[in-house]
């Protein structure tokens, strides 16, 4: 009720240190000696549109005067609130030192605006996340590093197949170097990979590396999933609460365009002429809109529009399911390949081998990189708002991007789980040989993240530098036609996402990957920096950086849980093999968890079955159900309820004219009729008060019943009812 | 960094953190920024006031279309700011302001004829400044921008914009919060 007082009285006014309305205010003060009291005024003070020294001398008011001790609840509350916000101050003041890249955050946010900037810090999320997986997987390879291998006893068939996984080693120069890009040789056998943990030298402490193993790949995904939701809810607040009820493209263009950050000149002229076309392409648009409302009134045309859109989507789905067969072509060719020419030497035939293993990776690559310009092209016919267009080609390079993940997943599976297996669950001809199979995927995935990393480098460096110098320099015939690159951030997303997809997956088959997505992180953002400060212009059509922000960590989110069933697929299902890694002497990897679980007291162990048994988990999935669906019905409410305000709001204002119309007329006609327009809804404002002061005047001492606002046509009395 | 910090003793440093939305070291930072617009005069006194041309030199302001707007709204004397006036200026632009702060002074920066209405000059006066002068747009296309927002944002049909009819369309434009910000 203080807080509503002090807010009321300042609300509309300039108030300065020595103003009557501030002396009135300061007199409520006596009555509020609790501390909890004081501090929900001082929160109220500091929301103040005042300036400092007024809210100085408020809160010197506030504290003056003894303190009344206050016990019970709220005293205990208070001091658990009080014991945060310092806890909050001082993480506050920790993260602005140690912020990470501020400094060049800043910098590109006074270049490019904060569209570009929410790409940046993206970014340097996905480093923490992949930071915390490096930490969890120390717990695999450390322990394997303190205590060397030593020989499988235990386990028949474990000891039997051990010596069949033997790998070749060449020892010429150049094979070395080609087998560390392809993962084979003496690469295989290193930590890198899935098949050089047995576990067997920690056989004499208590540390199971199985169960460590298999725990740490469940916390990396558990930890990545916290650390998402932490990112995602604050952006998903704001964008439920922004898709309100009734359009507000407009004013949402005009008043929320200009970005504070920028501090560049040049950034500054681009920004103008951006704003002026967009301003002036979204009135076009809501002419195009209009117009093809009036055009679709037509039955006939609306048929046309609709049937072109249908043979557009179906032209889409055969494209993405070419994509998918020619990835899975590739990726069959290349194993064939592989398979046929396992034993040769020579430099030729060896490059040609290292090329043909990398084929699938520059397929999906160059896939990337065609078919969305494709996308974009057809995507004309289909006469969707611009906003809809960037929606949906977004949506469609998602499905591309998932898609070919899918399809090379698909292919090293059928691969892996080829029909002709041995007794060590190797596969052996007609299938390709593969001994040790997790090593085999650890490696294929291994190849495509040597070969994301690359592009990154090759991509920045030879082709958006020298790109923005021929833009530049050379002014001639078919130079003047080269445009210089822009910096797509959809594109850049959706490969950050692609890449965390890579590693995700990677760490059950090669345990150093979060070692090498964290170099990734790394080296991206230095390349990036260098891209978009030295290469790139500021875009003449910004990305919204609100809207797109909580979009692509949606994609990441279905991505993750893409990643999260295949690797609970692997453990679940996936029978290991007999030669290599620390589930060797298991059935399924799972087995690891169930025999941990053997090894408890009995009251424990029925307990835990009991909880991940079907009577447990069905009851919980069913109250989940009714959980969502309760929600929805709650924010349906919502919905109803603002909307009622907003139409309480329109009839206050309503109301205000007519009673200012109706006290004119009481008045008399003597004095002229004010200006209906500058009537303010009633709810807000407290009727005793007066017209907000004109702010040429200086001077603070204005008194309750001044005179209207100079801004009207005639001097008017103040109209206290 | 040290040198600003003993300019000012805790109990200040408290105060200005109680009031604001600035951690101590962002404070602290804001007034080694201050300092640099004039160091002689800061030097000597830690709160002077700094005449609108000096305060138009710093970075962040210098390409803004509505810095005399800003300078203008959170001077508390109308001839210049001080340190504190800066600070404040710093709170509202900060990332921890919430929104009824950051929407009741951009208000005030976009009321040019400060009669608390943003009437269609205003709207005018905003987005000639926003397009800038080499841009400008024809008269058409100005009306015809203006009927939009108007259409959009004024619920009682008075051909302006209330603060509570601001607040309201504000509330629902998820840019603004985003491109109104200031980190120094």
């Amino acid at each position: 009720m203080m807080s509503a007082l002090i807010w009321t009285m300042s609300r509309r006014h300039r108030v300065g240190p020595d103003t009557e309305a501030t002396e009135k205010a300061a007199q409520q003060f006596h009555s509020i000696t609790t501390e909890v009291e004081r501090h929900k005024v001082l929160h109220t003070i500091r929301q103040l549109p005042s300036p400092m020294a007024t809210k100085m001398q408020l809160k010197k008011k506030l504290m003056e005067g003894p303190v009344t001790e206050s016990y019970g609840v709220k005293q205990m509350k208070f001091e658990n609130k009080k014991r945060m916000q310092s806890l909050k101050n001082a993480w506050h003041n920790f993260k602005y030192t140690m912020e990470l890249w501020g400094s060049s955050m800043r910098t590109i946010e006074g270049h490019h605006g904060t569209g570009v900037v929410s790409y940046f810090v993206f970014l340097r999320y996905l480093l923490l996340v992949n930071f915390c997986m490096f930490l969890l997987s120390m717990f695999i390879w450390v322990p394997v590093v303190i205590h060397d291998e030593s020989a499988y006893t235990s386990g028949s068939t474990a000891a039997t197949c051990t010596p069949l996984y033997d790998v070749n080693v060449s020892s010429n120069a150049f094979e070395l170097i080609i087998d560390f890009f392809q993962g084979s040789g003496w690469m295989e056998k290193t930590m890198m990979f899935y098949g050089y943990y047995s576990g067997n030298g920690l056989d004499n402490t208590s540390y199971k590396l199985s169960l460590a193993y298999i725990l740490v790949c469940i916390f990396c995904l558990v930890v990545s999933l916290i650390l998402m939701e932490t990112f995602l809810v604050s952006d998903f607040r704001e964008t439920i609460l922004n898709a309100g009820n009734g359009s507000t493209g407009f004013c949402n263009k005009v008043f929320g365009t200009w970005d504070y950050a920028l501090t560049d000149d040049a950034s500054a002229s681009i920004k103008h002429k951006s704003v002026r076309f967009e301003l002036l392409s979204y009135v076009n648009e809501q002419i195009f809109v209009k117009e093809r409302e009036q055009r679709l009134r037509d039955g006939y045309l609306r048929c046309k529009l609709y049937t072109i859109r249908i043979i557009i989507n179906i032209f889409i789905v055969l494209v993405l399911v070419a994509s998918g067969y020619l990835i899975y072509y590739v990726t069959d060719y290349s194993t064939g390949y592989v398979r046929r020419n396992a034993g040769v030497s020579g430099t030729t035939e060896v490059l040609l081998k290292l090329l043909v293993q990398f084929l699938p990776a520059i397929t999906i690559s160059a896939l990337n990189g065609v078919l969305p310009v494709i996308f974009k092209k057809v995507v004309a016919g289909e006469e969707y708002t611009n906003a809809f267009v960037v929606k949906i080609t977004l949506v469609r390079t998602v499905f591309l991007r998932l898609a070919s993940l899918i399809v090379l997943m698909g292919t090293l599976y059928s691969a892996v789980t080829c029909s002709t297996r041995s007794v060590c669950r190797s596969t052996s001809s007609p299938c390709s040989v593969i001994t040790c199979w997790e090593t085999y995927v650890g490696q294929q995935l291994y190849k495509l993240i040597i070969a994301d990393l690359l592009a990154v480098i090759i991509k920045t460096l030879l082709v958006e530098l020298p790109r923005r110098l021929c833009y530049e320099k050379c002014s001639c015939g078919i130079f003047k036609k080269i445009r210089p690159p822009e910096f797509d951030i959809p594109a850049c997303v959706l490969d950050l996402v692609y890449s965390q997809c890579l590693y995700w997956l990677a760490l059950t088959f090669a345990p150093l990957a979060p070692t090498f997505a964290v170099l990734k992180v790394v080296v991206t953002f230095y390349m990036k920096k260098l891209s978009v400060l030295k290469a790139c212009p500021p875009a003449e059509q910004p990305l919204r950086a609100s809207r797109t922000t909580s979009f692509f960590m949606v994609i990441l989110l279905i991505a993750f849980f893409i990643c999260s069933f295949t690797v609970g697929y692997v453990f679940y299902d996936m029978e290991p093999s007999h030669g290599c890694g620390p589930f060797r002497t298991y059935g399924h990897m799972y087995y690891a968890i169930t025999q941990t679980v053997e090894g408890w007291p009995s009251g424990a162990q029925s307990f835990y079955n009991l909880i991940v048994s079907p009577a447990v988990t069905g009851p919980l999935i069913i109250f989940l159900i009714l959980l969502i669906y309760y929600c929805s019905v709650l924010a349906s409410a919502h919905k109803s309820v603002a909307y009622m305000y907003r139409e309480q709001l329109v009839k206050e204002g309503r109301d205000k004219q007519y009673l200012m119309v109706k006290v004119m007329e009481l008045g008399g006609d003597s004095t002229p009729a004010p200006n209906p327009r500058r009537a303010q809804p009633a709810g807000l404002k407290n009727i005793n008060e007066t017209a907000p002061a004109p702010r040429k005047v200086a001077s603070t001492n204005q008194t309750n019943n001044q005179q209207m606002s100079t801004g009207l046509s005639s001097p008017h009395a103040g109209y206290a009812c | 960094m040290g040198a600003s910090q003993s300019a000012f003793s805790e109990q200040e440093l408290d105060d200005y953190q109680t009031l604001t939305y600035l951690t101590k070291k962002e404070i602290l930072h804001v007034h080694k920024r201050f300092a640099t617009l004039d160091s002689g005069a800061v030097g000597s006194d830690k709160n002077a006031k700094l005449p609108f041309t000096k305060v138009k030199e710093l970075p962040e302001l210098k390409v803004n279309p509505f810095k005399d707007q800003i300078m203008k709204v959170f001077s508390s004397s109308g001839d210049g700011m001080t340190f504190e006036d800066f600070l404040d200026m710093m709170s509202v632009f900060s990332d921890d302001a919430p929104k009824a702060v950051k929407v009741e002074y951009a208000f005030r920066i976009y009321d040019f004829d400060g009669d608390d209405m943003l009437s269609s000059a205003d709207l005018k006066e905003l987005i000639s400044r926003l397009t800038g002068e080499d841009n400008a747009l024809n008269e058409e296309q100005m009306q015809q921008l203006i009927d939009n927002i108007l259409e959009e944002a004024d619920l009682d049909d008075d051909d302006s914009l209330s603060f509570a009819e601001f607040e309201h369309v504000i509330s629902k434009a998820p840019d603004f919060v985003s491109s109104f910000r200031i980190r120094l």
